[in-house]
């Protein structure tokens, strides 16, 4: 079993309750800048909402990049996952990831989705079905 | 430690020394009147000796949020900037969604009191605990959009909040607003003007440290319940396929559209600017403000002609009503031009929309000359000379920008005679868009508003133009107009947008899971009285009166030539026995002001304590 999240950024309006709601599982916060899904609205142009998180691809650079080797892989969800305890914040995934899918928190620890352990709150609460986690097996 | 839901700290700037400072939020009054609107009265009340000229250095400007801001609940992305208006010399409370709200709470305070006037212009940063003030000499002139781009640009972050006035502001114009996140605005009452005459050109705010609140998990899962069931509601459908363009039918239906400045309720051309115009020709996606799920916003955009490229976030229904109808104009394109040049020139559409309107009227029937207007071939729906009205007004351009620069009130001031029976205003602010001729309670609603002719702090046409209610009786008028206002005050307190539809004992358990305490229904009733009465207070220790409290000559002396509403007029006699009515619901006195006994009963003793009358 493999899964990721996608999105569809034409779809969104820009509540950012995904992001509420991600750091809200994560932190016990509401706070979007320790979010795993990032939504920047881009206005007058070109108008519309940027979109990013992991997307969970299959070349997975930042878990080379990683000098402390602080990624892992759970099997469960057949995804990588990041141990904030090795985790020194210095930005390596950051660099590498051609997606845009990870980034730094305010504390310097990266930031990259794990699916909320199979039930992202993202999906939950969007009320424009901007996300959607897909399963491969 | 701070009390859940607050930061417990409130940002002190002091622009003539060119200070800022943080000192507690004094909690007991944070628990007696909630945020928002309760709470910034309540500072003002102190903050500001009677008599205040408005755009002097003595006039304080406050921006405020509530318990709600920075959390997941439910359409509560607003803040408020609170002052003394320029416009009505009253209290003045003008709300604004986006994304500010919870970015200040995220950047660490509750509210921000600034004080004063700078020698030179400068902008306000606000950044998770601290505060700046920078030198805003390179930015001052720039529009509202301009503005935005350059702050951001120069602070290095694009995730930084802006809220900022436009030249009109600069230009001390009392219909200037304040703009914020580049198209939501703190429209009506001129706080563009305090602003620009503090020569604070902006503040930018920024904040990542996150709102905690005293039951998360539970939050949380309330909060999925209501969006959920918010959804599936179809009262929110109007919000969802078109936002508040939708009245301009029901309006016009209702006979309650202004039209060609309020000389009737229906227009022969709405079909070129309702919203299903709106739809097919500008536009673009839906927007909601953080934290909604109904996204009434609606970003357009001119596809061609001679505005192509011109875009905004609306108009909105009053921008369409004071804009379109009111000025005779049917072309969808050119309201939105209008609308992106008041926002950015920064001017409130409502104001904008009736001065225009008004001088219109005015041109066609003789009392302004071609020598008045510059020219300007100023008749009803000649776009030509509307579009070039934001700028006109803003840089008060001319003979008649000279003339209008402050609004279709101050401009009736300056003309004289009977030039008032043109404009239809209370306390100076011009009237939104549902004419009374077709709901009596409006009438009530706006000249009982505590800023002036407001449609929002009670909405009766509601219930009387597009429900069930006869729109002309007086009977059950007054108790419904103030039982609205007694519960929009502690809405606006927690502060909610108006579009979430929740009753006192909603916002109690949104206010305890927040919160961690034990409100209830009756408590929030009690303070919605309280701080109904606290800017009544506030307005009657600046000396107004029931005398204040007006019914324009249109509505009282012109009936509608046309419409559901042909031959209406409001009948003063009918309008004094609701007023009646209205005082007695309150317990104030004969002019209409608090009693003593009212504001202790509601625990204000020592605002009655300050009272002279």
């Amino acid at each position: 079993m493999k899964m990721a999240l996608k999105s569809d950024p034409s779809k969104c309006i820009g509540c950012m309750l995904c992001t509420l709601a991600c750091s809200a599982k994560h932190l016990k916060t509401f706070n979007p800048e320790f979010s795993r899904t990032g939504v920047v609205d881009r206005y007058p142009e070109p108008g519309d909402y940027y979109i990013r998180h992991c997307i969970q691809c299959e070349e997975h650079p930042c878990v080379e990049s990683c000098p402390e080797e602080a990624f892992y892989e759970d099997e469960k969800l057949g995804i990588w996952m990041i141990d904030w305890e090795l985790c020194t914040g210095c930005g390596s995934c950051v660099e590498v990831c051609p997606y845009d899918g990870c980034w730094l928190s305010p504390d310097d620890k990266s930031l990259k989705c794990d699916l909320c352990g199979g039930d992202p709150e993202c999906v939950q609460v969007c009320p424009k079905g901007v996300y959607e986690l897909v399963k491969e097996d | 430690m701070a009390v859940s839901g607050y930061n417990g700290k409130v940002l002190r700037v002091d622009l003539g020394k060119g200070t800022t400072s943080v000192e507690p939020l004094k909690e007991e009054w944070a628990e007696k009147f909630i945020g928002g609107k309760g709470l910034g009265a309540r500072y003002l009340w102190d903050e500001l000796k009677p008599g205040t000229d408005p755009l002097s250095p003595d006039n304080v400007l406050m921006v405020w949020t509530g318990p709600l801001g920075g959390t997941m609940i439910p359409l509560s992305g607003r803040y408020v900037i609170i002052t003394k208006s320029p416009a009505t010399d009253t209290f003045l409370d003008s709300y604004v969604g986006g994304h500010v709200a919870h970015e200040l709470k995220w950047s660490g305070f509750d509210g921000v009191i600034i004080n004063g006037k700078s020698d030179k212009p400068v902008y306000l940063s606000i950044k998770d605990g601290k505060a700046e003030l920078r030198d805003a000499s390179k930015i001052w002139g720039k529009d509202i959009g301009e503005t935005q781009k350059i702050i951001r640009e120069e602070l290095g972050d694009d995730k930084t909040r802006v809220i900022s006035i436009g030249p009109a502001g600069e230009n001390m114009s009392k219909i200037a607003c304040i703009g914020s996140d580049l198209y939501r605005q703190a429209g009506r009452g001129g706080g563009g003007a305090v602003m620009g005459s503090k020569n604070l050109k902006a503040i930018a705010v920024r904040g990542t440290l996150g709102m905690k609140v005293d039951n998360i998990e539970k939050l949380v899962e309330q909060c999925k319940k209501y969006y959920q069931d918010a959804l599936k509601n179809p009262d929110n459908d109007w919000a969802i396929t078109d936002g508040t363009p939708l009245l301009i039918d029901a309006s016009n239906d209702a006979g309650i559209l202004p039209t060609n400045n309020f000389q009737s309720g229906v227009f022969d051309k709405k079909d070129g600017m309702n919203s299903e115009a709106l739809k097919a020709k500008v536009g673009e996606r839906r927007k909601a403000c953080l934290a909604c799920v109904l996204a009434c916003g609606t970003f357009s955009k001119v596809r061609d002609g001679p505005f192509k490229g011109a875009a905004v976030e609306g108009p909105e229904y009053e921008t369409l009503g004071l804009c379109g109808s009111n000025c005779g104009i049917d072309d969808i394109n050119a309201i939105v031009k209008f609308n992106i040049d008041c926002d950015f020139l920064g001017i409130d559409t409502i104001s904008a929309g009736a001065t225009v309107g008004m001088a219109m009227e005015m041109y066609e029937k003789g009392l302004l000359t071609k020598e008045d207007t510059d020219g300007l071939e100023l008749k009803f729906g000649n776009v030509d000379a509307y579009v070039k009205m934001p700028k006109i007004m803003a840089y008060r351009k001319g003979k008649l920008g000279e003339l209008l620069g402050d609004g279709a009130s101050a401009a009736a001031k300056k003309l004289g005679g009977d030039a008032f029976n043109y404009v239809v205003q209370v306390k100076g602010l011009e009237y939104p868009a549902y004419d009374p001729r077709g709901t009596i309670g409006m009438a009530i609603a706006y000249a009982t508003s505590d800023r002036g002719a407001c449609h929002q702090r009670a909405w009766p046409a509601a219930s009387e133009a597009y429900g069930d209610l006869d729109p002309w009786t007086t009977e059950g008028k007054a108790e419904l107009v103030a039982g609205e206002q007694r519960d929009r005050a502690i809405k606006y307190s927690m502060i909610y947008c108006d579009f979430l539809g929740i009753g006192l004992d909603g916002m109690a358990e949104h206010y305890n899971a927040v919160t961690g305490k034990n409100a209830t229904q009756e408590t929030f009733e009690q303070i919605g009285k309280r701080v109904w009465n606290l800017t009544r207070a506030f307005n009657a220790r600046e000396g107004f009166t029931s005398k204040d409290d007006t019914l324009p000559y249109k509505i009282a002396n012109n009936p509608m030539p046309d419409g559901k509403t042909k031959g209406k007029v409001i009948p003063q006699a009918d309008f004094d026995k609701i007023m009646k009515e209205y005082y007695a619901w309150w317990n104030w006195d004969d002019q209409g002001r608090p009693t003593k006994e009212a504001l202790k009963a509601l625990q204000l003793d020592d605002i009655a304590a300050q009272l002279s009358y």
